[in-house]
């Protein structure tokens, strides 16, 4: 949730590299990083530091996990993959390879995914986004129906996401 | 064609039946239910039962709102079940929507939904998809470019739909399809065909067509048929079944003619107003007399069941009379004793079957009857039933005939005890009212009691039996003194009989097939001393065929006013196959001859006997193989050296659609016929059909039929010429030409139920 | 020429419950055809019963077999039509279900009317016999899965 941004980033791992130059250090074995509710572990994490401090991660495992709640709910939406990026500013995680996001019984599966915690918008490809292509692999999902709530659209404390409409927009 | 079937309701069958209404044409999926109450209309063809008992309906659970979500496995609960997507590239907003692009593949429950493009809304549970999209449920396959549908409601269109329906494969196209629950669709600007994919013979075009599949009908609204291209029928509203069972009451209008009523059109409508009533109007068209309107109305409950049917045709052009039939059957269980059943038939003329009907089992009769009967079953060893019966007589003035008495009321007890110190201990009783509706001196109106108590003794071990039995028949007879000048009398007539036969068997073969042969001689000696009962009226007795029931019963005549004298020894040699694995009889020879030790002295309107012993009687009859089968029987009167009776009958049948019946029939001065009838494949798809029952003593054609019918799978198409003897001299000739197109409706005249009478053994050949 | 006084016939049932309308006399005329010819004993709950036979279904039917010339009708042809199945009790059929079917003929005349119904009871009495012992018959082959 967007309250992680003030909390502090404590880090676990058996060993730990640091390069001033690049401002970035590199966390080796069991790596666990923790900032408020988001927890990311993986094998190996390179961690950038900005000017407000943790800014950027990628974490590479077997599977990479990562887990956040979400804003304004009691939920928690949990990533695995061979390789997550963590973009902390913008709130942002990028799974690549054997990526699966999981929320509750909803969970959706593909060869990348994107997801952008502010807007709650995920994306899933079947492509190798490193090798820029698109298609080739199948992307799943699973999707639990909504019980719905008495009041009819989004819950009553909607994050900031982008207006509904926009889900309107396609349903002619 | 009127329906007045003649239909028989046995209350000795009625059992406490099981809610569900016996549809006709389908054997019952699940194991038949026990002993339904038979309500069997003999014309089946269109008042057959066609009420259907909907499935219950799929339970449809809201699962409660804003509960969390029951911990139940999702699948038990339709509305609940998990969306399941596989695509190229998924997108999308948390609890908002999810959008699917490339080949996606959607499954919930039980529907699978295949397109290039689909969008899902997770608040409004609804989901959209374009671009050759295909949704599959419970067997429906519906395409189409663009789908909206909500899920937990099954709500929502689909645009230019082609559509396939589980079971028949029945298909078509629409301008748009809308989904309306569960099951059920409504099709705009819709075609719709049995027939297979690439043969278009013939669609039904309808402004507007629902399709239910829980009731399993489907409803055209402004409908025109249209066959190879030509639009051969308009009609506002049309009702057919969706599966293969036979909806009876098929609503397409049949249209024929006849000598006596000219052109006719009927249009039956149907109306299943719930599972266990229905009720069919035909009205009917007749262009030489005028509107007549038919109606049958059925019923089936757990304790009773009937048909009602009733036919009024006001102001008859050609006979000038408003003319009505009636035909009531009704059947009742009352409790664990009691039952009762009623046949009531009526009809305002004594012509109005020759004129209004060609349904041979109408144009034959000549009594119709009114009867109630009550009876009760004393736990299945004695029984008691009470019936009234009357008759209306259709008088045909070129051959007037007595009316028969009619019995108010009938009153009959019964009983067997078996096992009395080894003795089986009967009682037969019964008391009747006659009463003639033209009563004459001989035929007087009188009361008839009778009570004959018997006592026999069965001895029988396993390969023997001998049963010696003795009886008194007394009968009192209180006559209307000024109606005829027989006095009041009274009859006792003791009756000792003994049976006796044996059973030897052994195995031998017959046509390279193991069989047990049996080989049982009977022997029935019958004493009855002589009675003069030239006093006594005939109510009901008549002289019964001579054949190997009547030769080993106790009196040759049937009813109970006469009782022949009888010092008799009736012989018989009887040997049957038996198939060892089943039990099955597959062949039966018979002979029989009575010797008599005195001469007949009780007569009824027939010269006294006087030979010393009777016709020699011969039966065969034989079931090979499933395909052959044969009867013949022979009487043979040894004294005159001439045959008195014999019939020779086989049919071929190897295959349902391929049959060939041959009889001969011969009685002598009074019958000379034979009846050849078959239904063979010519060519291709055309099979022939014909009977030609001609009588060699008229020399004249009694009934015949020609005819072809050519199926081509998904429609067949029927010729049918039909002669039948109506009167001395007189014949009925009419033509039947049928388009029916599977599953949906018969158009035209309908010879099924003559083909079923004429060839037995005759199926359709686009079953 | 090989024959042989018949064995006692045994039904390969101890007991029978033979489910079927009470008040048919095909059903009692059964049932007193396995009390006297055969050693099995008739039980009333079919739940003590090692085989159920079950009459499924037993129809009469009348067709015209021919007419004179005159259109009137010469003869009637009577079909009895005995529908049956013998299983366990759980479902499971230990004989093919069956079906006996019987034909008479009798001659008609329209004025003997009443005469021919008594006739008629005669054909069918004679059927159900007939039936009978066929049925009886056939329970006597060893049960289908000997």
């Amino acid at each position: 949730e967007k309250a992680d941004r003030e909390k502090t980033v404590n880090l676990e791992a058996d060993t730990v590299t640091v390069d001033d130059s690049k401002q970035t250090s590199i966390y080796q074995g069991k790596v666990i990083l923790t900032q408020g509710t988001l927890v990311i572990r993986g094998d190996k994490l390179i961690v950038k530091q900005g000017a407000e401090g943790f800014e950027h991660g990628t974490v590479y495992g077997a599977p990479a996990t990562f887990k956040q709640k979400r804003e304004g709910y009691d939920e928690y939406i949990e990533g695995f993959a061979d390789r997550i990026e963590y973009n902390a500013k913008a709130d942002k995680a990028e799974l690549f390879n054997h990526a699966r996001m999981k929320r509750n019984q909803d969970e959706v599966q593909g060869n990348y995914i994107s997801y952008d915690a502010r807007t709650e918008f995920f994306q899933v490809l079947g492509g190798d986004k490193d090798k820029g292509t698109t298609s080739g692999g199948r992307v799943r999902a699973v999707i639990q129906p909504k019980i719905k709530p008495a009041a009819s659209g989004a819950g009553a404390t909607a994050p900031a996401a982008q207006p509904a409409e926009s889900a309107g927009k396609a349903l002619k | 064609a009127t329906n007045l079937p003649l239909l028989k309701v046995d209350p000795a069958l009625l059992q406490a039946a099981e809610p569900t209404v016996q549809t006709k044409k389908t054997p019952d999926p699940s194991s038949p239910p026990k002993q339904p109450v038979s309500a069997k209309p003999i014309n089946t063809e269109n008042s057959g039962t066609a009420a259907t008992v909907p499935p219950a309906k799929s339970v449809q659970t809201d699962s409660g709102v804003g509960q969390p979500p029951k911990t139940t496995s999702p699948t038990l609960d339709p509305a609940n079940a998990p969306i399941i997507l596989s695509a190229d590239q998924i997108k999308g907003h948390q609890d908002q929507e999810v959008e699917a692009f490339g080949k996606v593949e959607m499954q919930k429950y039980d529907k699978t939904l295949f397109a290039e493009h689909l969008t899902y809304s997770q608040p409004t549970d609804e989901l959209f998809a374009e671009k050759n999209v295909r949704i599959e449920q419970k067997g429906n396959i519906i395409t189409g470019p663009e789908l909206k549908l909500k899920l937990d409601t099954n709500v929502g269109y689909m645009e230019k739909p082609a559509y396939e329906l589980a079971g028949t494969h029945a298909r078509g196209t629409g301008e748009r399809l809308e989904f309306q629950g569960e099951d059920k669709f409504q099709i705009k600007d819709a075609s719709y065909t049995t027939c297979p994919v690439g043969q278009d013979d013939w669609f039904i075009h309808a402004g507007n067509l629902d399709l239910d599949r829980t009731s399993q009908i489907g409803t055209a609204h402004h409908a025109y048929i249209e066959f190879k291209g030509v639009p051969i029928l308009y009609t506002p509203w049309l009702e057919f079944p969706l599966n293969n069972q036979r909806k009876s009451g098929l609503l397409t209008p049949s249209f024929g003619s006849s000598g006596n009523s000219g052109l006719e059109i009927t249009t039956p409508y149907y109306w299943n107003i719930a599972p266990n009533y229905d009720l069919t109007l035909s009205p009917r068209l007749l262009s030489k007399r005028g509107l007549q309107i038919g109606s049958d109305f059925r019923y089936l409950q757990p304790t009773y069941a009937g048909s009602a049917q009733f036919e009024y045709l006001p102001n008859d052009r050609v006979a000038n009379i408003n003319r009505y039939a009636l035909n009531l059957q009704h059947a009742q269980r009352f409790d664990y004793n009691w039952s009762g059943s009623l046949n009531i038939q009526k009809v305002s003329d004594d012509n109005y079957f020759r004129d209004l009907s060609t349904r041979l089992t109408n144009t034959t009769q000549t009594n119709l009857p009114r009867e109630g009967v009550l009876s009760y079953n004393g736990g299945g060893w004695w029984g008691f039933s009470a019936r009234v019966q009357r008759f209306q007589t259709l008088q045909d003035p070129l051959a007037p005939i007595v009316q028969p008495y009619h019995r108010t009321p009938q009153l009959t007890l019964t009983a067997l005890k078996q096992d009395i110190y080894g003795t089986d201990i009967g009682l037969t009783s019964e008391f009747v009212n006659f009463n003639n509706p033209a009563p004459t001196a001989l035929q007087p109106d009188g009361k008839r009691f009778t009570i004959y108590p018997s006592i026999s003794l069965p001895l029988n071990n396993s390969f023997a039996y001998i049963t010696p039995k003795i009886g008194v028949h007394y009968t009192h007879y209180t006559l209307d003194k000024n109606q005829t000048s027989f006095p009041d009398s009274t009859r006792t007539v003791p009756i000792i009989s003994v049976d006796s036969g044996m059973v030897f068997e052994r195995d031998a073969n017959f046509l390279d097939k193991a069989y047990l042969q049996t080989l049982e001689p009977r022997l029935y000696y019958l004493r009855v001393p002589y009675r003069d009962q030239s006093q006594i009226p005939n109510f009901d007795s008549g002289i019964a065929d001579f054949n190997f029931a009547q030769i080993f019963s106790e009196n040759q005549f049937t009813g109970g006013d006469r009782i022949s004298d009888a010092n008799q020894l009736t012989t018989a040699l009887t040997t049957r196959l038996i198939e060892p694995e089943t039990g099955f009889e597959r062949v039966r020879a018979a002979i029989g001859q009575r010797f008599y030790f005195n001469e007949q002295q009780v007569t009824l309107n027939a010269p006294a006997r006087n030979t010393k012993t009777s016709d020699f009687l011969a039966a065969l009859s034989a079931q090979i193989s499933s395909a052959w089968s044969l009867d013949a029987g022979w009487q043979y009167n040894p004294n005159q050296h001439l045959t008195q009776k014999s019939s020779f009958s086989t049919r071929y049948r190897p295959e349902p659609g391929k049959v060939i019946n041959m009889s001969y029939r011969f009685t002598r001065d009074s019958l000379k016929q034979i009846d050849l009838s078959t239904q063979w494949p010519l060519s291709g798809n055309i099979s022939g059909l014909a009977r030609l029952n001609y009588s060699l003593l008229d020399s004249t054609i009694v009934e015949g039929l020609a005819g072809i019918e050519y199926s081509a799978g998904c429609w067949a198409f029927r010729v049918v010429a039909h002669r039948i003897a109506t009167a001395t001299a007189q014949s009925s000739n009419s033509i039947f030409l049928q388009l029916e197109l599977n599953g949906v409706s018969r158009l035209g005249s309908n010879p099924l139920d003559t083909l079923k009478q004429n060839i037995s053994g005759y199926t359709k050949t686009n079953e | 020429c090989g024959f042989h006084l018949r064995g006692q016939a045994t039904l390969p049932f101890e007991t029978l419950y033979i489910d079927g309308n009470r008040d048919s006399p095909f059903v009692n005329e059964l049932k007193r055809a396995v009390r006297s010819g055969s050693a099995t004993k008739l039980v009333d709950n079919p739940s003590e019963a090692q085989g159920i036979v079950q009459i499924v279904g037993e129809t009469r039917q009348k067709v015209i077999l021919t007419l004179s010339g005159g259109g009137r009708v010469r003869e009637y042809k009577l079909l009895y039509n005995i529908a049956y199945r013998v299983h366990d009790g759980k479902g499971k059929d230990l004989r093919p279900q069956g079906e006996i079917s019987l034909k008479r003929e009798v001659s008609y005349d329209d004025t003997q009317l009443l005469a021919k119904e008594s006739e008629e009871a005669l054909l069918y009495r004679d059927m159900q016999s007939d039936a009978v012992q066929q049925l009886f018959r056939r329970l006597q082959v060893p049960k289908l899965n000997q």
